[in-house]
């Protein structure tokens, strides 16, 4: 059960941390582009705001990973 | 009474099964079996284990002419209720919902900026609060799997 529990999360973390590269680059060139030609305020680098959900869901899903994997 | 004999009784006694025993002891099913038929001897480490999980001293396991009815050590804690038992499962389950929720809706709201941005904006447009939409359902996401971490962490009681 544990060993199962441990797969779980880290599958969970390998999602969310793929996800988290796909939306930070996706709202980079939306926000780079939105700066060149349609005027936006917003700098580019504001994109990897996302990543703090993210880091943090695949911080949570490490720990609890490690946390079965040990038990 | 043999050891085997006794990790059987006691295991009855405490109401587990031979999977639940095995899990709390951290070995597998057939392991327990074979303790308890006599076939092989736990480990001193695992005899240090199921003296805590069974609330019984080493001593009780180990030597043949103990009394019927083991010592209860004074500082262990006694035996798991059903009840406490349930709890902790409900517990189990509800944390790790709570953790493939929030999980699945990060997942969701990264489809939704990744592939639909102007949704996002609708979003952000129509939220009555200064802080935008998509970031408070992200930081709701999060929570939710923060809250299913921390069940699922709490030592039981």
């Amino acid at each position: 059960m544990n060993a199962k529990l441990s797969a779980l999360f880290l599958t969970l973390a390998l999602v969310l941390s793929h996800t988290l590269c796909a939306v930070v680059a996706a709202n980079y060139v939306n926000l780079w582009w939105g700066g060149q030609y349609a005027g936006y305020s917003f700098p580019p680098y504001t994109a990897f705001f996302l990543a703090i959900p993210y880091g943090a869901g695949v911080l949570l899903c490490l720990g609890l990973a490690w946390f079965f994997h040990r038990r | 009474m043999k050891l085997s004999e006794k990790i059987y009784r006691l295991r009855k006694q405490s109401g587990l099964s031979q999977e639940q025993a095995a899990e709390r002891l951290g070995v597998s099913r057939q392991a327990v079996s074979k303790w308890e038929s006599g076939v092989s001897v736990p480990d001193a480490d695992k005899l240090v284990a199921i003296s805590r999980l069974f609330s019984v001293t080493t001593d009780y396991l180990l030597l043949e002419n103990t009394p019927e009815n083991p010592p209860f050590p004074e500082t262990s804690a006694p035996p798991p209720s059903p009840a406490g038992e349930a709890s902790g499962k409900w517990r189990m389950a509800a944390g790790i919902a709570l953790c493939l929720l929030g999980a699945a809706g990060l997942v969701l709201w990264g489809g939704i900026v990744a592939f639909s941005p102007a949704a996002v904006q609708r979003l952000d447009a129509s939220s009555a609060v200064t802080l935008s939409g998509s970031g408070l359902l992200a930081l709701l996401c999060t929570m939710l799997l923060a809250a299913g971490a921390f069940l699922l962490l709490r030592k039981r009681n």
